[in-house]
């Protein structure tokens, strides 16, 4: 009897994002990428806490320059005797904002028009996907490159930079699930009881698209992470002396023969958060997707 | 439908109404001048097969027919005196939910599926009173209460409920705004058979206890006998034959509605071969001329495929749409067997 009222109480207790959570664990590797993503974070968040950006990051040591890794400098210094530990990690800050930056300008302006389009149909959905159409047809790096050209480096006009190119992307996912959900019959239902049509688009529909968007956030994250990244290395993104991934490789790599453990570590940091996300990223659509359900 | 009896507490005029649904160059005729009224309190039939017009009717209530292709043509719908086609979008939402509710057919589909159920019974209450969110919340538990669910479940979401109950939440999304009309389109088509038993008397004790009146859209004459006051039969967009439940069931005169009584099995007869309608329904985009019956009835004459038919009544309240009723047509029904 009482077996019977806690195997009950324990059915019910399973809500959707538990029953989510149950299969996203078993994925081992995704559970490796939500760990090192999870490190990563807090790494940046305490940033100032774990290394002194005065001493550490600023600081210059001529008379140690390039040093191997060591026991005061575990990733050595670079070329002017920098701690590569400390700018790496807090080099990590201004990744991961321009790539969540990007991500959320992207979201928000890619999913408003994706919906919109998505809901209303004909002709409004017409323009709006062939604009989005035209954003697609251009390659996101160059894009980027020339927005930055454009507006110049700053940290904002680099979140949007990087952004615009994911917009299509976000419209087009939010613009099908929103096809797929406007014709159900609990929008039409929704419609019976006098709901407005934009809070049938936010209270009904939206609650229904976050599985494909949730992916497409640690996907896109990723990307936008490694395009800071890539603009910083061309000189477009952030300049020296900010330490950013980037730009660190782009002044390691002339030193390369010399001091390879310039490039190393921030290139594993680069890596390493990719490989996270894109990990965190595989898992959850696996564990989103009701198909897969056991 | 000019009848002056009972001229009190009419709380849906429908006069005339013409729905179509036009796309490139076709254009079907869904409905085609219905005339309905409804009392407070009273609950209305509308019988037909499949394409009838019975659910593009009760959509065009609350002005929900997908537009395009759904364009109402002419008519006019009254409700407590006023004239809903005139009135906005803005109008009609207020209207929606509040005074008009709607159930639909299937609760599996008709349930948001990653919303609560008391989130989606408290979002109805929120549109239209000026309610907080814990009241709404509050209100959404004594609905569910209302309709036999242990209000702590309004936490749950749909996929934790059985058919049964999943109609229950949707009976009390309908009934939470306490409406005048509550339209309910084959409310129990999904159900098994118990459990439908279950549903319609609860929908039918809510009814009266907050005298609403109700238009119940099935084909199921099981149901019509035992929840219904009127029954009105639809053929291809009109109404053929309209009266009390006894008019309909003890004095069936159309011979569609005989059509539709023959097509049900008989427990006292049980060797007896069914005898379904011959044929199928009209092509709606294509109807035919005169009587759009007359093809697939057995009592048509030359004349049934010209003139259409008026309503002639029978007695104060049962009038029919057939030929054989109206003086010198020529045609005559002849009752084969009881």
């Amino acid at each position: 009897m009482s077996e019977q009222a806690s195997a009950l109480k324990k059915y019910k207790k399973r809500s959707q994002m538990a029953e989510v959570w149950l299969r996203f664990r078993k994925n081992k590797a995704a559970i490796f990428g939500l760990i090192i993503f999870t490190c990563i974070l807090l790494v940046s968040i305490f940033a100032d806490v774990l290394v002194d950006y005065e001493t550490k990051v600023k600081q210059q040591d001529f008379m140690n320059r390039m040093a191997s890794p060591s026991w005061e400098h575990p990733f050595g210094t670079d070329e002017f005797g920098r701690d590569i530990l400390g700018r790496v990690v807090h080099g990590s800050r201004l990744s991961l904002a321009v790539g969540l930056g990007s991500v959320a300008f992207s979201l928000l302006l890619g999913g408003t028009l994706g919906a919109v389009a998505g809901y209303y149909g004909g002709r409004l959905d017409n323009l709006i996907m062939r604009i989005v159409d035209i954003f697609m047809a251009i390659p996101s790096t160059i894009m980027a490159i020339t927005i930055m050209a454009a507006l110049g480096a700053s940290t904002f006009n680099l979140m949007l930079a990087i952004g615009i190119s994911f917009i299509p992307t976000y419209a087009r996912i939010m613009r099908s699930s929103v096809i797929g959900l406007r014709n159900t019959e609990f929008v039409e239902a929704a419609k019976a009881i006098g709901a407005k049509n934009s809070t049938i688009i936010l209270t009904e529909i939206l609650p229904n698209c976050m599985a494909p968007i949730l992916v497409q956030i640690t996907m896109s994250f990723a990307f936008g992470v490694l395009n800071v990244s890539t603009l910083s290395f061309i000189g477009l993104g952030i300049s020296p002396p900010t330490p950013e991934w980037g730009n660190m490789l782009s002044t390691a790599r002339e030193y390369l023969r010399d001091a390879p453990h310039m490039c190393f570590f921030p290139g594993m940091a680069i890596a390493l958060t990719i490989l996270s996300l894109n990990l965190l990223g595989d898992g959850l659509r696996d564990a989103l997707d009701p198909k897969l359900k056991q | 439908m000019e009848k002056q009896a009972s001229e009190k507490n009419i709380v849906l005029e429908i006069e005339d109404l013409v729905v179509n649904y036009e796309t490139d160059g076709v254009v079907v005729h869904a409905v085609n001048g219905v005339s309905l009224r409804l009392e407070k309190g009273k609950t209305l039939a509308l019988v037909g097969e499949t394409g009838a017009g019975k659910t593009t009717t009760a959509l065009s209530i609350l002005q929900l027919i997908q537009d395009p292709p759904g364009k109402i043509r002419g008519g006019s719908i009254t409700m407590d005196g006023d004239a809903l086609l005139t009135f906005s979008e803005r109008q009609m939402e207020s209207i929606r939910g509040d005074k008009v509710s709607m159930i639909f057919q299937d609760p599996m589909t008709s349930l948001n599926p990653v919303l609560t159920v008391g989130q989606q019974i408290a979002e109805v209450i929120q549109i239209h009173q000026k309610v907080s969110k814990a009241e709404a919340e509050q209100k959404a538990r004594e609905m569910l209460e209302l309709v036999g669910i242990d209000g702590g479940r309004a936490g749950e979401y749909p996929h934790q409920f059985s058919g049964g109950m999943k109609q229950r939440v949707v009976i009390a999304i309908a009934l939470a705004c306490n409406p005048t009309l509550l339209i309910a389109d084959e409310p129990t088509t999904a159900l098994d058979v118990t459990i439908q038993a279950q549903v319609l008397e609860l929908m039918k004790e809510l009814r009266e206890k907050y005298q609403t009146s109700m238009i119940m859209i099935t084909h199921d004459l099981g149901i019509v006998a035992e929840t219904c006051d009127e029954v009105s039969i639809m053929y291809a967009g009109r109404i053929v034959e309209h009266g009390t439940l006894r008019d309909i069931f003890k004095e069936t005169r159309h011979p569609y509605t005989v059509g539709l009584f023959n097509s049900l099995p008989n427990i006292k007869r049980r060797q007896e071969m069914l005898k379904p309608i011959k044929g199928l329904m009209p092509d709606p985009s294509n109807l035919p001329t005169g009587c759009s019956f007359h093809p697939r009835c057995d009592y048509a004459q030359a004349i049934c495929s010209t003139r259409k038919p008026a309503q002639t009544f029978l007695s104060d309240t049962h009038f029919v749409e057939c030929l054989a009723y109206e003086s010198n047509t020529g045609v005559t029904i002849t009752k084969k067997e009881g």
